[in-house]
């Protein structure tokens, strides 16, 4: 663990953080208020070779920490020519014995190489990625534990871990597949194919039960100790006709055991998952993300990205048309009032996407893991008090 | 910083261009996995309100055979049930039709036909062998019709390794897995022989008969064995399959396909292929189609060429075609298609070829669906 240096901007109430630990980084993914009171993030690459790094801001203290190079970590650099260990994607998971462990992820190019092709390259042993790599973090200490491969010459979309088994359960990619982590055991299991773009994201309820969608929208639910999938009739909330291709669940954000949040892939609504209510829960579809609807001139709705909830009512999100400027919209989940608050933009860069969403300890401050127009991986920080 | 000082517009997205990539020529020329020459249909394993599909879980395709006449394309499943199905080509039904259930926590990966259309199967981990008679069947758009499935008393009484069908004779010759025996079951009669036992046969996954009523099957050390049916006698050939040197001890038959007349072609558990001459026992090897083990399945495609299925289990399967009259041996790719869904099939177990030269591919995951390859038509000579 070493210290960084950074660099925060401020404009109106939109601050970002930004650091260089890799040149080749261009996007941040991960994002996790921890309960130490500690931000971590992972600074990763899409666009050439890398190793992506955790980090921690200690907001008490102004300081960053450089925790780990999941590349260093797990013995696989990032110039060995193979696809590397570039990203962490929204893996990032915390426990009640005070531990945050992560998953690496595959998006970046071989070294010196501009094109990505994890189906290709897959299994071999020169060129091809070797797998998704997992760790933890003492966040007491800040050691950092190398825990073995995850998933075998993929990258992991998702995680969750479920204590009791001491176990986590993972989206593979490219196959999209569900496996199961053994922490003890130090091995991985296939639990079975779940989709082609679908089933991106996972999470679980009270009773750790893991939930999915297919790439048409359709729940699942897979139970770890009966090791068996239910095929659940609910289905993602969208326009309908447009199940097809895609349109599962993304963007998903446990807020309690009542609430869970996430959006349709291709139709931009946001929706409310209760996993406890009935048998296979219960939605509330808050309809089409962006205030205004769609206009259906773009190929999909506006995307939502990012929920974070705020005092168990409003939700802070992020909403843009693919590639366009991202804009910070509330929801008030009480009466399905939408707010366009900012575009988010600062230093001039605008946002291009919020890949993750928390709220500080304090619940004064939302995060935002930043991928932006100029490939400066960035934190956006907004203080809630000046938005009300 | 990279990219920090590049001179991009400020509503540029950096990260468009390797989202986009699959749309450059550059990708497509240097790095697209997925098979580009001829396409790709897929059917659903079941016809939402004619038959229930089969379900996640039981639908990976392990078998599949042609049916007589190449009317039908009938295939089993392998999960925590195994289904035997046929699928209906014609455009009065085009559909998947679930007969029957073989089995709880079962696999089948041995599916025979006999010159009358009868379709016999084996089902493992018990070894029990099947039968399905397809007469009186019929499918159309809104029904259909299914025989009983029907299972032999007797038993090898242990896992198959492989099977084949003796057609003139109606028996079954088999391989057991843990102990390599070769047994023959007279369908007829139902007598049940245990005649030999050949080392480390029960490793392999295939074994093909000849008209002459040689079976050809691997032993130890990759070596190929020779059964001949007609005088009982057991031969293990001085000849290996290609390996690479020093693996031979590792190499087994995964597959096999028998054109009728000379020749034998064959894949190897290490993912080599070959071709045997069963007159002159002449084996020319043609390497491996991509650098992963296995070739699970071959067939012959009515354009001559010979179709497989390369890659291990839980990882990527590609299909190739080896070209038999000059030895090329060419990575077709991934299968992807689009409609009526977008799927990509990472994992192959078997192949047939339909009517009109179209081949089926079984997918076997936890999802699965029969896809349908039709290869490219051969572009006509311009003088």
């Amino acid at each position: 663990m070493k210290s960084i240096q950074f660099e925060i901007k401020e404009e109106g109430f939109l601050k970002i953080l930004t650091w260089n630990v890799d040149n080749n980084h261009d996007s941040l993914w991960a994002i996790h208020a921890g309960s130490d009171g500690n931000i971590y993030f992972s600074s990763c690459s899409e666009g050439a070779a890398s190793s992506a790094h955790l980090l921690r801001y200690d907001i008490k203290n102004n300081k960053l920490w450089d925790l780990l190079d999941i590349g260093e970590l797990s013995g696989d650099p990032w110039n060995s020519g193979r696809i590397p260990q570039s990203k962490i994607h929204t893996s990032l998971r915390e426990t009640s014995n005070g531990y945050l462990y992560g998953v690496s992820h595959c998006t970046a190019p071989n070294y010196e190489q501009s094109i990505f092709e994890v189906n290709g390259t897959f299994g071999d042993p020169h060129f091809g990625y070797r797998g998704a790599q997992m760790f933890r973090v003492q966040m007491d200490s800040g050691d950092v534990e190398y825990l073995g491969l995850a998933i075998p010459y993929e990258g992991c979309r998702s995680m969750e871990i479920v204590e009791s088994l001491n176990k986590a359960y993972l989206v593979s990619y490219p196959r999209h597949c569900l496996y199961e982590f053994d922490f003890e055991r130090r091995t991985s299991r296939l639990l079975g194919r779940i989709g082609t773009l679908g089933g991106m994201d996972i999470f679980k309820d009270k009773r750790d039960r893991i939930y999915g969608s297919y790439d048409n929208g359709r729940f699942f639910r897979y139970l770890p100790d009966d090791d068996e999938f239910e095929e659940l009739s609910i289905r993602v909330p969208g326009i309908e006709g447009r199940e097809n291709l895609y349109n599962f669940f993304f963007n998903v954000k446990k807020f309690r055991e009542d609430f869970v949040c996430a959006t349709g892939y291709y139709d931009g609504h946001i929706f409310r998952y209760n996993p406890e209510e009935g048998k296979e829960g219960l939605i509330e579809d808050y309809g089409f993300g962006w205030p205004d609807g769609w206009d259906g001139k773009t190929w999909t709705p506006p995307y939502v990205q990012a929920p974070v909830l705020y005092k168990n009512r409003w939700i802070f999100y992020g909403c843009n048309i693919i590639w366009k400027s991202t804009y910070l919209v509330r929801l008030d989940t009480k009466t399905n009032e939408k707010t366009v608050i900012c575009e988010l933009k600062c230093n001039n860069i605008s946002s291009a996407w919020l890949s993750e969403g928390a709220i500080s300890k304090d619940q004064s401050t939302l995060l935002f893991a930043d991928v932006n127009m100029k490939s400066v991986p960035g934190v956006i920080m907004i203080n809630v008090n000046k938005i009300n | 910083m990279r990219n920090r000082t590049k001179d991009i517009g400020e509503e540029e997205y950096h990260l468009q261009q390797s989202e986009m990539m699959l749309a450059t020529e550059d990708f497509r020329e240097g790095g697209f996995a997925f098979i580009t020459e001829g396409s790709l249909a897929l059917r659903e394993l079941g016809n939402y309100g004619v038959t229930k599909p089969i379900s996640n879980g039981e639908s990976a395709i392990t078998a599949l055979i042609t049916g007589k006449s190449s009317k039908k394309i009938y295939g089993a499943t392998s999960g925590k049930q195994s289904h035997l199905f046929y699928y209906d080509p014609s455009p009065a039904a085009e559909h998947v039709v679930d007969i029957g259930i073989l089995g709880k926590d079962s696999a089948c990966r041995n599916l025979m036909v006999d010159k009358d259309g009868v379709i016999y199967g084996i089902l493992n981990p018990s070894g029990r062998i099947f039968r399905y008679v397809p007469e009186g069947e019929y499918s159309l758009i809104w029904t259909y019709k299914v025989n009983e499935i029907e299972f032999f008393d007797e038993s090898v009484e242990e896992e198959v390794a492989s099977a084949v069908l003796q057609s003139e004779t109606n028996i079954i010759y088999g391989i057991t897995k843990n102990t390599s025996k070769l047994f023959s079951f007279n369908i007829d009669t139902r007598s049940l022989k245990i005649v030999k036992e050949i080392e480390k046969a029960g490793k392999s996954n295939a074994i093909a008969i000849d008209k002459k009523g040689n079976i050809f099957g691997s032993s130890r050390n990759c070596l190929l064995f020779c059964y001949n049916t007609g005088n009982n006698a057991l031969e293990i050939l001085d000849i290996q399959l290609p390996s690479p040197k020093g693996m031979e001890y590792l190499n087994h038959i995964d597959s096999l396909v028998y054109d009728g007349n000379e020749y034998i072609y064959g894949g190897t558990t290490l993912g080599t292929i070959f071709r045997l001459n069963t007159a002159t026992l002449e084996l020319t090897g043609y390497g491996r189609p991509i650098p992963d083990h296995r070739i699970r399945s071959l067939v012959i495609g009515n354009d001559g060429m010979i179709y497989g299925c390369a890659g291990a289990p839980e990882k990527v399967s590609h299909l190739f075609a080896l070209n038999p009259k000059n030895g090329e041996v060419k990575d077709l790719g991934i299968p992807m298609v689009h409609f009526p869904k977008n799927w990509i099939c990472y994992d192959i177990s078997a192949l047939s070829v339909g009517r009109n030269g179209e081949i089926y591919i079984g997918k076997s995951e936890r999802i699965s669906y029969l896809l349908i390859y039709y290869p490219p038509v051969k572009k006509r000579n311009i003088k």
